[in-house]
């Protein structure tokens, strides 16, 4: 009886068989995510930060910012691989160590600034309260990238969820994080790495209840 | 051409749409996903049930596979999720609920507990015969195996094909409409 259920059911899925469209590998999907996410939140967050052009040039002319960009940037990349990596099942599961080093060492380099800081101000003056005029170029930077990984996610399966979300928070925080180091006009601490992450979550968040809602209807 | 060669290229033709090259595909996978399965489940019927949605995993997400990759670590993934999907499933269950073969009709109402009652009229064959007809064929195939046969809910479902959730709610509703027929007729 169970065998007949079970050949009953193969021969239902096998009837009517519909093709379906390949998965691009995750190298393809992580070029279109960038080439459109990217372009977003830079606009974004060049709006949202008085059109300041000269500051981005400023930044980009600074050897140790264009050494904590690319740390950033490569934070994004090897994370967005690992999520749709991780979103493919028979992909390495090891995937998650990519990010590892990159985000370490852009990690290292806020560190660093917020040793300066604390060093030039001292203990009085620094405060690790929440900076809300931030928030604003924060949500604003980081809504492409996060609604981006989040409908390409959607179309893969996850078989290991906890590696898929924290890869996917920590990519698209990376890459909002470069329209913000570069048009932010106070330096990005922990604080704003944290509140990066926040953003992203909700946004991750919100487009998971859309695109499940979205499905449901079609 | 080896056996894992043979699935690759059937699942590329799935993919495409060949239902013949899919039906082949999932029947010669079936051993290997029962094998992963009875590794972890030792009730036969419940592996069944894991196997079936694997299945259905398997055929959900039949777009995630690249054919540039082995297909058996593909299936392997989709196969070790569900089943550890299943395992965590019974474990929450397990923690709220107990499970029993026989339902006690314990309402409060009056009309629920005529024990007696019931037992007079259900021992009267020709009455209970003629009600049974009456009822709708699912209904009355779960009275039947649930209360005639006696079985349990999961022999029950294994023979009807019926969820046990659709089995418990047929018989309860069958119950209503024997009960309500046969006190019709005894007035």
């Amino acid at each position: 009886m169970m065998s007949k259920t079970t050949n009953d059911l193969i021969a239902n899925l096998s009837t009517d068989l519909k093709p379906v469209h390949r998965l691009a590998p995750p190298g393809k999907r992580l070029i279109t995510w960038v080439l459109v996410a990217l372009p977003i939140s830079l606009t974004c967050g060049y709006f949202v930060e008085n059109r300041n052009l000269a500051l981005a040039v400023e930044r980009l002319q600074d050897p140790r910012t264009l050494l904590e960009l690319c740390a950033i940037l490569l934070t994004a990349l090897m994370a967005g691989y690992a999520a749709l990596s991780s979103a493919q099942p028979g992909r390495s599961s090891k995937v998650w160590l990519l990010p590892v080093i990159p985000f370490a060492f852009w990690f290292s380099l806020i560190g660093e600034s917020c040793w300066r800081l604390f060093e030039q101000v001292g203990p009085d003056t620094f405060s690790m309260a929440p900076h809300w005029v931030c928030y604003p170029a924060v949500a604003v930077t980081g809504f492409a990238p996060a609604l981006g990984i989040a409908a390409l996610l959607s179309r893969g399966m996850l078989t290991n969820p906890t590696v898929t979300f924290s890869m996917g928070v920590l990519a698209a925080s990376a890459l909002g994080a470069l329209g913000l180091r570069l048009f932010h006009q106070p330096d990005a601490t922990v604080l704003l790495l944290l509140w990066q992450m926040i953003a992203t979550l909700s946004f991750m968040a919100m487009a998971s209840l859309i695109s499940s809602y979205v499905y449901r209807r079609v | 051409m080896d056996e894992e060669d043979k699935w690759t290229e059937w699942m590329v033709q799935a993919q495409d749409g060949d239902g013949a090259a899919y039906q082949s595909l999932l029947q010669a996978i079936l051993p290997r996903i029962r094998s992963i399965v009875r590794r972890r489940v030792s009730d036969p019927s419940r592996a069944e049930d894991v196997v079936q949605e694997i299945l259905l995993s398997v055929h959900k997400n039949r777009h995630t596979y690249d054919p540039k990759l082995k297909f058996a670590p593909w299936l392997h993934v989709i196969a070790q999720r569900r089943t550890i999907d299943y395992l965590r499933k019974v474990y929450r269950m397990g923690a709220r609920e107990v499970l029993v073969d026989e339902y006690p009709e314990t309402f409060l109402g009056d009309g629920a507990n005529k024990v007696e009652e019931d037992a007079l009229a259900f021992d009267d064959l020709d009455r209970l015969k003629a009600a049974m007809e009456k009822l709708p064929p699912g209904q009355r195939q779960a009275v039947n195996l649930l209360k005639l046969k006696e079985m349990s809910l999961k022999e029950a479902a294994d023979e009807s094909g019926m969820t046990v959730a659709s089995l418990k709610v047929s018989m309860h509703r069958g119950l209503k409409a024997l009960r309500a027929d046969m006190a019709q007729e005894g007035e």
